[in-house]
């Protein structure tokens, strides 16, 4: 392995020595580190990644960058919450892209979507501690004018693996995933189309995995009460399809999206041998200043891992996004949803959304807008354990004054936590959030948010509030503090808070600060992970180049 | 071969002091169209590339900053602001209502598999990149806080 890294960085240093005075030759990277100091027991927990990008830009025939890209990552002692196999050090990315104008081929650690992603999203999300990267290369090509072709294949991406005979850390499934998608423009091909502002397309994509048959077992008792064993014949090669059409006429557009896994038992489905299915329906209007939107998805049986053992975070072929709003206010995203792969879940979605113009009479001075969004996701039976899932809220945005700017939300929230967390049941809430900006002068700005929940089913009330005072745009200083207000029976009275201190300067950005933050999920693009409560002096420091 | 490998070292070194640009990525609008990021800085004249999400709220504080500015960016300077939104999934459907609601004017890329965030090693949202009338990276910056626009209107020529 090391010889054949060895000779592709040569081959790409070669490449780079026939340079000529025309071409562009530069560097860019970044830098990230995440540091909690915690005083029981002492110990300094980090992540840290250090990306380094070198790009050769030129016109030499269809030829136009040669990129190769490595990541250096430093978690030995992680940050708390990630899966137990997170923890490891060394170069966790290499790659090179070679990039023409009819398409761009790379080698090494690949990353793709196909249409939604509900058969193939490989992505990365530090946040969460995910790489789904396949070792292996891809290709992009429009081999004509609105036909896009793509296809990879590789070895997935597993964490770590440091302690076994593996010099730079890496760590990969045994198996083999690969797939091809092809995508095809109508409206590249009709003048009359484009004119008219339309546009339609359909593609479609087919996914494989490959993974070595191995001996499961399960148990069953008879008709006797005698309890025996069997093995799981499980196969080989699985396959998933997808089918998809979008058309758009001036600002209308609807989406239609089907897909299919074959018998593919693992351990996250409970070994069942069903086919999976997952449809998604996107129908929107938009105007400058108004849109609507409705979305409904359906998913069955749809974990498409590279190891049917695995459960967790890492191995996923595939990513269905919660099919909730994500919340970014701290009470709001007191209970987060997130997908459940195994299960058979139908969902919708909709949302509205209006900006009165400036010196309207609903838009003032300065214009205002409004949303109104719901989501509801359920499984597909009717009783009173079928609600998953349900938020509706309703935002106003609005510039008061030159100096004043200010945001309100009122939400409705149900969240069946015995569905998520596996544990507990229904928790209605209702929650109210306030949250405004004063900028003073050139140098200062300020802003605040107050938050409320009221929920009968759970903890009860909850206040939350934030100030955040910005001084000469490189300083912010802020604070927050989240109570658990100890009315309800459960309510356990327990303060949060957090304080710190950060410096933004250009591409830096330093960050210190005390923490006191509550257990719970912390949630990405709609998958959470588990956070145990954590305590001590936090550092943040990032810098982009 | 020596020669060569120190021709290469040398090369290294030298393209650690060049001005960064944008990434030959190819990504694509609203419309479906492809989009070659690269090109973007080939108009002469400034460019601004935001990444957003549609549920960051710190982003939505940045744009309509921005936006607010916008037409007199545009007169001074001749800017064009690119929004990039990186949403997953079915999230991607959100972005062109979510744009088109706020009455904003920007273009926008879609980069649901973080391609063009890769490349140009974007951590976490909002992040700006400013690329000057030569195509070269001058300012970049992650984060917003109230104010942050008029930091940018300085890099823009």
């Amino acid at each position: 392995m090391n010889r054949r890294i060895v000779i592709g960085l040569f081959s790409f240093f070669f490449a780079l020595s026939s340079i000529q005075a025309n071409d562009t030759v530069f560097v860019s990277g970044g830098v990230q580190h995440d540091g909690l100091l915690d005083w029981t027991p002492v110990m300094y927990h980090s992540n840290s990644y250090a990306d380094i990008d070198l790009h050769w830009q030129t016109e030499r025939g269809t030829f136009r960058e040669l990129r190769a890209k490595t990541r250096l990552e430093m978690n030995q002692w992680p940050m708390p919450g990630y899966e137990a196999d997170f923890a490891g050090h060394g170069i966790g990315h290499l790659s090179v892209a070679a990039a023409f104008t009819w398409g761009e081929i790379t080698v090494g650690d690949v990353y793709g979507q196909f249409g939604s992603g509900l058969i193939l999203n490989l992505y990365e999300d530090r946040a969460l501690g995910i790489d789904g990267a396949l070792r292996g290369a891809k290709i992009a090509v429009e081999p004509y004018k609105g036909i896009r072709l793509t296809a990879l294949g590789g070895k997935q991406r597993r964490y770590w693996d440091c302690y076994k005979d593996q010099a730079w850390g890496w760590n990969y499934t045994q198996n083999a995933a690969m797939g091809a998608d092809m995508e095809i423009a109508i409206e590249q091909w009709s003048e009359r189309m484009r004119e008219k502002d339309i546009s339609l397309s359909f593609g479609g994509s087919y996914v494989s995995k490959y993974e070595a048959e191995d001996t499961i077992i399960g148990f069953y008792v008879d008709h006797w009460h005698a309890p025996g064993m069997y093995r799981y014949r499980v196969p080989r090669w699985v396959g998933a399809g997808d089918v998809r059409t979008q058309l758009r006429v001036k600002g209308f557009s609807v989406l239609a999206e089907y897909a299919v896994k074959a018998n593919d038992p693992s351990a996250e489905n409970e070994y069942n041998y069903r086919l999976g299915h997952a449809a998604l329906l996107s129908a929107g209007y938009s105007q400058k200043g108004l849109s609507v939107l409705v979305q409904a998805k359906y998913s069955d049986n749809m974990s498409f891992r590279s190891e049917r053992q695995r459960v967790g975070l890492a191995g996923r072929l595939n990513h269905l996004p919660a099919f909730a709003y994500q919340h970014t206010y701290a009470l709001a995203a007191l209970y987060p949803y997130a997908t459940q792969y195994g299960d058979e879940e139908l969902a919708f979605q909709g949302e509205i959304r209006y900006t009165a113009p400036r010196k309207s009479a609903f838009g003032g001075k300065y214009g205002t807008t409004i949303q109104l969004c719901a989501s509801h996701v359920r499984r597909p039976f009717m009783n009173e354990q079928a609600e998953s899932y349900t938020d509706v809220h309703v935002e106003l945005n609005k510039r008061l004054s030159k100096q004043w700017w200010l945001n309100a939300m009122l939400m409705y929230q149900a969240y069946n936590q015995h569905v998520v967390e596996g544990h507990g049941g229904m928790i209605r809430s209702g929650i109210a959030i306030l949250d405004a900006r004063y900028q003073v002068n050139n140098d200062i700005g300020m802003r605040a948010e107050l938050q409320y929940l009221y929920s009968p089913h759970h903890e009860g009330q909850w206040c939350f509030a934030l100030y955040e005072l910005t001084l000469f745009h490189h300083w912010t200083l802020s604070g927050q503090w989240m109570y658990n207000i100890g009315f309800a029976p459960d309510a356990t009275n327990a303060h949060y808070y957090t304080a710190g201190l950060t410096f933004n300067y250009g591409a830096h950005r330093a960050n210190i600060g005390y923490t006191k933050t509550r257990e719970g999920f912390n949630c990405s693009g709609g998958i959470c992970r588990y956070i145990p409560q954590m305590k001590g002096v936090c550092v943040n420091y990032s810098f982009t180049f | 071969m020596k020669k060569r490998i120190v021709i290469c070292l040398l090369m290294l070194v030298w393209s650690l002091g060049m001005q960064a640009g944008l990434p030959a990525v190819t990504l694509q609008d609203m419309n479906g169209k492809s989009v070659n990021v690269a090109s973007l800085a080939q108009s002469g004249k400034p460019i601004v590339i935001a990444f957003f999400a549609t549920w960051c709220k710190p982003c939505m504080r940045e744009l309509k900053a921005i936006d607010e500015l916008y037409a007199d960016w545009q007169d001074e300077t001749g800017v064009t602001v690119y929004l990039v939104s990186i949403d997953q999934g079915q999230d991607i459907h959100k972005v062109k209502p979510l744009v088109d609601g706020n009455g904003w004017e920007f273009p926008v890329l879609l980069d649901p598999n973080g391609t063009l965030k890769r490349a140009m090693n974007v951590q976490n949202v909002p992040h700006l990149f400013v690329v000057n009338s030569k195509g070269e990276i001058v300012y970049n910056h992650t984060g917003y806080s109230a104010g942050d626009e008029t930091e940018i209107r300085k890099y823009l020529r």
